[in-house]
Order: C-alpha cells, then structure tokens, then sequence
C-alpha cells in the first residue's frame, strides 16, 4: 500500500493551548500517501484537538503543517479543504434538509455571489458517487438516508474536495457492525489510490486490521509512533493507557454489602408494546448483572427503556417489590437508577459537574454535597473545576457523571443501557469494573448493550433477544462467541421463518 | 454478521449514469416545489377562494381583484425579505419600524423639496442601516435575533415618533404617488413591483451559491461553517436584504396614502411572519422557499378581504387572522412531529 517514503502530510512541534490547559505540544508526524494510521488515545489525550487544527477549525500556537512539502497555514475549514486535507466530523456535519448533491459541494461552488447550475452539480455528485461505487441517489434528501449513507456521504464529501488526506473523527461511532466493516473496506480501497488516512478511534480492535501503523496519544504527546508489524496489542494499549490506569473502589462510598433487601431488583412479565416488544419475561435478583443483548433493532434497548418509563405497556413490571406503572420521580426514591444510552437524554449540558451529579440525590432528598465529591475522586472524572458545565467535558467524562449520579444515591437496582458506547478505553474499563463492583454491594443490574464484548466482560447470564421476543437465555461463562452464536442463530432462524 | 462486506459492494458494477438527469432534475425540482405541505394550503387557498365567491357577488369583481392585489403587495415584500431571514433559522421584528420609519424620512425628505431620487436613496440607506445593524449584532454579536430586532423595532419606532411628533406626515411626491396608488390595467404597480422581487428573490434562492448558503446555514449553521461557507456574511446579508424590502414597502406605503404614518407598521411584523409561516418555510430554518410565501401572502390577503365582504368588525378580523397564524404554526409542528 504504501511505503514509497513519499510523505504527503508532516507535522512539526505542533503545539495547542486553551488558556492554561495544554491539549498538546511538541506534536511531530508523517505521513506517507496511501497510509493508514490508526490515532488513538483516551478521552482528553488531544485526539480531537490534534483533528481540529489539522482541518483548519483550530489554529496552533506553535509548530508548522506541511503538505506535500509546501507548509501550510489554515486560517479556517475552508483552507484545509483547499490545501488537501479533507475532514470527516465525529458528529455529522450535514444539511439534513439539503439534498446528497448539495451536501457534497457545500462550501464548495464558488463565492457567495456566483450562480449555481443545479443539473451540473446533480452529474458531478454521481459521478463522484459512481466511482466510490456507492449507491447512493444524488437527489435524495440527506436528512431521509440512514445514518450509515449519511456517513458515506461525509467520507465522499472528503474525497469530492480532492483530499490527499483525509481525516475520519471516530467514522463508525454512529454505524453497526456491517456498517462499520463497509466503511472500513473503504478506507482500504482509498489507500491504494494513495490517499493517506488518519482514522481516530478508541476502540483498538477496530483499527487494529485496517491500519498500517500507529500514532497515540497521551496527555497532549506522542507516546508511541510506529508500524504494525512494530508492535502488538498491548504495547499499544498501554501507550495509551499509560500507568495511570484508575482504580475503582465502591466500598469506599460506605456501602455494605446486602443493603438491597427486596427479593428482585427487577420482575418483568408479559411486557408488551405493541411493535417495540411482545411477552417479554424476565428477573433480575439483587446482585446479579443481566445482559439484554441481540441485534440492532431486537427491542433490547426499548425494554430497558420502558422498565424506567413505565408509560405505554401492558404486562407487569416490578421493581424492588414495588408494581408499576410508578412516576420516574418514585422509582428513584426507591432506589431505581437509569443510565440512557443518550447522553443528551440526561444530562444537562449547561449545568455543572456538581450539580449533574448531585441532581439524583436531591430527588430522592439526600444531601449531595460530600458524596458528589467522592464520587468525582472515585471515578476519576477530570474537571477542571467542578462548577464548569459539564458540556465541557469529554464524552467519557460525560457518561462518567452520568453513571456516578446514582452512586451518590442508595440506588439498589440500575438500568444502563449502552452505558460505554461512545468512550475509550480505560473508560470502558473503569465503567465495567464499577459496574461489577455495584452488583458485588447487592445492586441488581440489568444491561442493555448490542456490545457483545461488553456482555462477556460484565453479565451473568444473558438473554437474547429478536424482533421484540426473548429467543434465548445463556447461562454458565459468558463468552463472546456464545454470545455471537446465539445472536446470529436466533437471526438465521428467524429469517427462514419469515 | 450483517451487512455486505466492501469486496462485495466494491466489485459491483458502477451504477448505471443518468443520461436523462437533466430532465429528472427538474421534475424532482417541481415535485420539491409542489410537495405535499405547499399543495396543502394550495388546496386551503383555493377552497376559500371558491367560498367566497359563492358566497359574496362582489368577491369575484375586477375591481375587488384589483384591490386585493393591492393590499397584498406590501406585506407580501416584506414577507420576501422575511423568508430569507427565517431560512437563515433567525427572525426579523423590525420589519414594521423600518417601514414606518423610511416612509416617514421619506416624507420629511420630499417636504424640503428633495428630488424623487434623493427621496428613495434616503429611504433604502435608512432601511439598509438597520438591515446592517441587525445583521452585525446577530452574527458578530451572537445575540439572538429575536432580542436584537425586537431592540431596533422599540428604537425604530421611537425615532418615527421623534421625527413626527407622533402625527403623520404628509407627502409631497408625484412621483411616490403614481406608484402607490396606480398600476396597469388590474395589476397595481405595487402588485407588480411585488411580483419582480419575488421572482428575484426566487431565482437568487435555488440558483445562486448565497442562496443555497442561506438554506444549508439555516439548516446546520455548523456544517455551514465547517464547510468553509462564511456563515456571518450570509446572516448579515439576510438582513439588510429584508431591510432594503422594508423601505420599498414603506416608500410604497407613503405614496399609496400619501401621508406617512408612524404607527403604520405595527401589523407588519406579525403579518410577515405569518405569510412566511402558513407558505410553509420551518421557523428553524432550512425548509421552504418563495412561493410558499407568495401563497401565505395571498392566503392573508384574501382573508381580511372576505371578512370585508362579510362586515366582520376590524377588531374581529384580528381575532380570526390570528387564530390562523397559530393554525398555521401548530400544523407545521404537526407535520414535523410525524416525519419524525
């Protein structure tokens, strides 16, 4: 693929600064045309600072960017685009309600005074399409296209500019696994016409096929530069991770273990909606880590759900002993936590880390003000202070506070659904450790996560679902390829039925 | 597991190019234009207008077509300039005052014996000023437009009265006069002047990169910017468009009644918004377009003059036009929610 020695992109002692925090500094790397290098690094590591000043969004306070050997000076967007860097934003940047065609020029046809020749753009946008041999209809309006097009659409907007480099900011944080995996041959097919690409990412074993070499990040620095074949999985891991790798101790909050008394955390019966889920049965005991698992779609997340807005069922549901339908506002005084797989959906960006944090704990009436600072040391959440909106925070940050939340409560039975999606790895780590250690105290947990790694590392037992019905039920050692076998078999099965 | 594996999907064949792409442009064009949202009121208009002439001899008359035609016209400019703002996802309440108050300048201007040209330059500098003024505040300033405009509609409104004394202002112009209250045949000058801004407006909307610039930084400002598109030129443009459109409506209005009143944009505001609203352009931005508002413009128009026609009370009319606006607001939530 690559390996010609021609660097098309070179970084010198590139250095950022917001005020008195330092995102990176002293950052020097080349890239070769048709090179693929996996960027990784935790949350805060300045990954996503490091992007930003690539594609032009950022100025760097010191150090030079060159390309194809010409230094560059990116004053915005526009200019990187122009210099040959094409950027692909972790959050689409698209006109939802402009259409394929548009999207792809956006920015792109001219100066604001000059006119624009609908018909010439539709035939350039599948022209551009047609060689990427993606089906996708120029017309169509981006906002209607499945969030994988709209993806799609981003990665040819990169290419459409002629980038010689192209930038792709966590691509598949917003694809399934198929998804993924098509995005992923793409990159391959553009490496061999010789267009570098810097694929940032959190989940090493993602990139760990896909990329030729490696460039991670760790507190604004360059641990590690090097070629696959150079090294193996745990030397990138521990580039990354560093030593500094948290420990999490629950007991720490003063909790003891069997404070739940009731006999089920949660008791779930003939739990219908009619085109989300059907006769869903299930128990989750104090203690015990309950994975909801299936593909995408299977109305796992949609039960989880529904167990905490106990609105639109039929069936029964109990939590603790108590029957519902009960306000959300009850179930927390009762010791119910819910952990959304939208971080939007529960946190209040303008607020503060406190009092994110302490918001739970002021429902149920219990004075936060000492747990919330337990919780933020035991969870290493990173703030720089804890009254700076929590918007600010990186995303694994953010779902820490999530999480901690219903630490600082007595919460005896939670529902996290998809509770790492989104967040590196050492967070990954802490939050599964912190998970274990909830069920160790008594707390029941019932997970919902199309993650079948992460329902090895934390459940007990597991229940597959499909089209709204549990299918299957695995006990004994969880593994990932149990899981996986079941997932697919309950798929295929379903598929010669229909 | 699912999913077709990029070998599979790079080995296709490429798709088949679109030799009559031309013509599939343009018919995708019409059906954009003639979605289901715009036939909706298209259908609304029409049935009122056929109840009204069943219901009332006098509705389907030259002279009241005339007539109508006329009363549309100024809301309908404004409403022009007001679409490009609320694609733009801002709004502009200052609208009515920058009518009043270049109507009124315009009159003080022609009372000193200034010639015609130097009565409408002064006009559209004023407009144009307070176009400039919000736009700066707005993309500079990063207030938001509904603070900024309801500002310069106070102080708009306070410097007319200051000018007058808060009784209107008669207007010396021949000129102002002709266009104002005469026209070709049916068509009022107003009507046509009107009907060539819209047509403008239209053009320069789909077929200019400002344009699309309007509806994809209205749709996703910060896809807008992260595509290089300078964002603050486009709102500012917004802006002092829909202030140049303020001060040819209210040198329109001067010359149709040939005195210039300071009160006399008071309804402007709501009304602009209206007509821009129920011709379907979202308040957040993006979606929608001219003749949408053409129609909104129309659809008001011809209902105060029904309610003429059925000697409701003026009081009355305000209390059944805003029932509408709120109708038209309320179905394009509805309309959202259910795409959603």
């Amino acid at each position: 693929m690559s390996g010609d020695g021609d660097v098309v992109l070179s970084l010198r002692n590139l250095s950022k600064r917001f005020g008195p925090t330092v995102a990176f500094s002293d950052v020097s790397l080349e890239v070769e045309r048709g090179e693929v290098v996996g960027l990784l690094g935790e949350n805060g590591a300045g990954k996503s600072t490091l992007i930003g000043v690539l594609s032009g969004v950022l100025q760097p306070d010191a150090g030079e960017i060159s390309v194809n050997g010409r230094r560059c000076r990116f004053d915005n967007a526009h200019a990187a685009q122009v210099g040959g860097i094409g950027a692909v934003y972790q959050h689409l940047a698209l006109a939802r309600h402009l259409d394929v065609a548009e999207n792809l020029f956006l920015g792109r046809t001219g100066s604001l005074l000059s006119v624009v020749r609908p018909r010439q753009l539709h035939a350039r946008a599948s022209r551009v399409l047609e060689d990427l041999g993606w089906h996708i209809d120029p017309y169509r309006m981006v906002g209607s296209l499945p969030t994988s097009d709209q993806q799609l659409v981003e990665i040819a907007r990169g290419i459409a500019s002629n980038a010689q480099v192209l930038l792709l900011d966590e691509p598949t944080s917003s694809l399934n696994a198929g998804e993924a995996e098509a995005l992923v041959g793409h990159v391959k097919v553009l490496a061999a016409n010789g267009i570098a690409t810097i694929f940032v990412s959190h989940q090493l074993d993602e990139v760990f096929d896909l990329v030729d070499s490696f460039a991670v990040l760790r507190d604004g620095r360059v641990v590690l530069r090097c070629r696959k074949e150079d090294t193996d999985r745990s030397a990138v891991v521990n580039a990354m991770m560093g030593t500094t790798a948290s420990r999490l101790d629950v007991q720490a909050l003063g909790r003891s273990r069997g404070e739940a008394g009731a006999q089920h955390a949660f008791e779930v019966q003939g739990l219908t909606r009619p085109g989300s889920f059907e006769d869903v049965h299930f128990t989750v005991a104090p203690g015990e880590i309950v994975g909801l698992t299936g593909l995408r779609g299977c109305g796992a997340v949609e039960v989880a759900g529904s167990i905490f807005h106990q609105t639109d069922y039929s069936g029964q549901i109990s939590c603790l002993g108590h029957p519902g339908p009960m306000k959300m506002s009850d179930l927390i005084r009762i010791g119910i936590g819910y952990v959304p797989a939208d971080r939007r959906e529960g946190l209040f960006p303008d607020l503060s880390v406190r009092e994110n944090i302490g918001l739970a704990a002021r429902i149920g009436r219990i004075p936060p003000s000492r747990r919330v600072e337990e919780v933020m040391k035991l969870l290493a959440i990173r703030a720089h202070d804890l009254r700076d909106p929590v918007k600010e925070l990186s995303g694994g940050n953010q779902q820490k506070v999530l999480i901690g939340r219903w630490l600082v409560t007595a919460v005896k039975a939670l529902i996290l659904v998809e509770p790492t999606r989104g967040v590196d790895i050492g967070v990954r780590v802490d939050i599964h450790r912190l998970i274990r250690e909830l069920a160790d105290i008594g707390v029941g947990i019932l997970l919902a996560s199309l993650d079948t790694e992460e329902i090895e590392a934390v459940a007990d037992r597991v229940l597959v679902m499909h089209n709204g019905r549990i299918y299957t039920e695995l006990e004994g050692k969880i593994t990932v390829s149990k899981v996986r076998t079941a997932v697919a078999g309950v798929a295929s099965l379903k598929a010669t039925n229909v | 597991m699912s999913g077709t594996s990029i070998e599979e999907s790079a080995k296709l064949p490429p798709q088949s190019p679109l030799p009559e792409s031309g013509t599939r442009g343009h018919n995708r064009y019409v059906a954009r234009v003639l979605h289901t949202d715009f036939l909706g009121i298209f259908a609304v208009y029409a049935a009122m207008c056929i109840l009204l002439s069943l219901a009332s001899k006098d509705f389907l008359t030259s002279a009241n077509i005339s007539n109508l035609l006329q009363e549309m016209s100024v809301v309908w400019i404004i409403a022009i300039g007001q679409t490009f703002v609320i694609l733009n996802a801002e709004i502009d309440l200052s609208v009515g005052s920058i009518a009043a108050l270049t109507s009124i300048l315009a009159a003080l201007a022609s009372q000193h014996g200034w010639p015609d040209i130097g009565v409408i330059l002064v006009a559209f500098a004023v407009g144009g000023v307070f176009g400039l003024v919000n736009g700066l505040l707005v993309a500079k300033g990063r207030v938001s437009s509904l603070v900024v405009t309801l500002g310069t509609m106070t102080a708009g409104l306070g410097l007319a009265l200051v000018f007058t004394g808060g009784a209107p202002e008669s207007i010396a112009n021949g000129f102002l006069a002709d266009i104002g209250q005469n026209g070709i045949g049916v068509f009022s000058y107003q009507f046509i002047i009107a009907l060539v801004v819209s047509i403008v407006a239209g053009l320069v909307l789909r077929y200019t990169v400002f344009g699309r610039s309007v509806y994809a930084s209205g749709d996703n400002q910060d896809a807008a910017r992260l595509n290089g598109i300078n964002v603050s030129a486009v709102t500012v443009s917004t802006f002092v468009i829909t202030g140049f459109l303020c001060a040819l409506a209210g040198l329109l209005l001067a010359g149709q009644f040939a005195t210039a009143d300071p009160t006399i944009g008071t309804n402007l505001n709501l009304q602009s918004i209206a007509a821009v609203v129920i011709g379907g352009t979202s308040l957040l931005g993006g979606v929608g377009g001219i003749p949408g508002t053409v129609l909104g413009s129309a659809l008001l128009a011809t209902l105060s003059n029904g309610l003429v026609h059925f000697n409701v009370e003026s009081a009355w009319q305000e209390v059944v036009t805003g029932g509408v606006i709120v109708a038209a607001v309320l179905v394009d939530q509805l309309r959202r929610r259910r795409r959603h």
